[in-house]
């Protein structure tokens, strides 16, 4: 309940941020590679038919031949979970936009007619973090995380994952924060 | 407000399937809030076991599974029942079914409950009792009333005897050796242990079914540890000694039922 009440009321933050910031030109606009999580989905695919082709090959691995089977369809059935939350995942990806303006960042994305936007103004903003896996360095992309040092369970209030040039994000947003901020 | 509803319960059973962590964790998880807040998220979570466990025993009760109920609607109830669905009797008998369906379920729970907070409570991992209820309320209405679903499902579907038979023999195997322990006389068993199942007469749709059960078996267990690790900020160690705390449940369960059936121990 409180959840969509925050989500409501970001919502109309942005909307009203959103005007602002169409008014005053958007300073940067990008969004999600869909690489790790493509090389993600291919490792879950390849791994389940390994498992499953490895289960048939030896048929009498776990005694008889139809508890191997029940271990092969286990890993089927995972296996097309696991895709099926990446597959999720690449599509709630596509429709994803990071947003800086002058004023804030914002993350947004559109998913079966619901709309859902969050935003923090830069002026709560008080330090940046950039991070980045060994896959992510890869590929020449990372995270951006933008905290504010407020009570909350985690600390990144707004994230920019899976960032294409996220040094180019960082030195965007650190370059328009407030002086004693920067 | 009932299209919010519907796309809430559509997104919980997406989050229960492909994004168990989100399933389980405990929005706005705070350790220390007022007693009226405490008060309305339990009301909140007991609304939520309550409706799942009716969801869960509606169907076995209109199906005709465990109804053992054919006296007739007592006087206080009368009108309640006839207002309810105009036969007092039936309303009756359908209330009956859901309370004695629902049993089972609600017992389990509770001493998972029990089991994973002292477990929690001894790691010194626990953050307060209202998230390990989180995490028990939403692991069992999904995953444990998924698994009995599909335990009565077998108990019933003719195609699925040797599937029915294999399980039944692993409880009975289980149940045999907890006699051992606690050195139930054979006079007093009610279970005895019948010729081992040969796995070679399951068929395909048998093994799929059981992979199906095996399934819901391990998100039982996963969200129970991701509960420990996202709503306790447990360590591995600590949740899974937690998780294990919950696999001993059912030795708990069937350890009362021995010493209430055969009036003591006999260690």
């Amino acid at each position: 309940m409180s959840q969509s009440h925050t989500d409501t009321q970001t919502e109309r933050n942005a909307n009203e941020a959103g005007a602002t910031g169409a008014r005053s030109g958007l300073v940067l606009e990008t969004q999600p590679t869909l690489k790790p999580t493509l090389l993600s989905l291919a490792g879950v695919i390849l791994g389940g038919l390994v498992v499953v082709g490895f289960l048939f090959l030896n048929p009498t691995l776990l005694g008889a031949a139809e508890r191997t089977e029940i271990a092969a369809n286990l890993v089927v059935i995972l296996t097309a979970i696991g895709a099926g939350r990446l597959l999720t995942r690449l599509y709630v990806l596509t429709k994803t936009r990071y947003v800086v303006t002058p004023n804030a960042v914002r993350r947004e994305y559109s998913l079966l007619y619901k709309t859902f936007s969050r935003e923090l103004p830069l002026a709560r903003l008080r330090s940046l973090e950039l991070r980045r896996s060994r896959i992510e360095a890869i590929f020449g992309i990372g995270s951006v995380a933008f905290l504010t040092g407020s009570v909350a369970q985690s600390p990144a209030h707004l994230e920019f994952a899976n960032v294409p040039r996220p040094e180019r994000v960082r030195r965007t947003v650190r370059d328009r924060l407030p002086r004693d901020t920067a | 407000m009932p299209t919010g509803r519907a796309t809430r319960a559509i997104t919980g059973l997406f989050d229960a399937v492909f994004r168990p962590s989100r399933f389980v964790r405990a929005p706005n998880a705070a350790t220390r809030t007022s007693i009226r807040s405490t008060l309305r998220r339990l009301r909140g979570l007991s609304v939520v076991f309550v409706v799942n466990v009716v969801l869960y025993a509606t169907p076995l009760t209109l199906s005709g599974f465990g109804v053992a109920v054919e006296s007739d609607a007592p006087a206080w109830f009368v009108p309640i029942g006839r207002s309810v669905l105009g036969n007092p009797d039936t309303a009756w008998w359908l209330l009956a079914g859901i309370a004695q369906n629902s049993v089972f379920i609600t017992a389990i729970s509770g001493l998972t409950l029990l089991t994973y907070h002292a477990a929690l409570i001894v790691t010194r991992s626990s953050e307060g009792f209202l998230l390990t209820l989180h995490t028990v309320v939403y692991s069992v209405s999904a995953y444990l009333a998924g698994i009995f679903t599909v335990l009565v499902f077998l108990s019933r579907a003719g195609p699925f005897a040797t599937a029915r038979e294999l399980v039944i023999n692993v409880q009975v195997r289980f149940i045999a050796v907890m006699y051992d322990v606690f050195g139930v006389p054979p006079s007093q068993r009610v279970f005895t242990l019948g010729d081992p199942v040969p796995a070679s007469r399951l068929s395909p749709s048998e093994t799929t079914i059981l992979a199906v059960l095996g399934v819901l078996v391990l998100y039982f267990a996963y969200s129970m540890y991701l509960g420990a690790r996202l709503n306790h900020g447990a360590g591995v160690t600590s949740a899974a000694l937690s998780l294990l705390a919950v696999g001993l449940s059912p030795v708990l369960y069937v350890a009362a039922l021995l010493v209430y059936s055969t009036g003591g121990l006999m260690l």
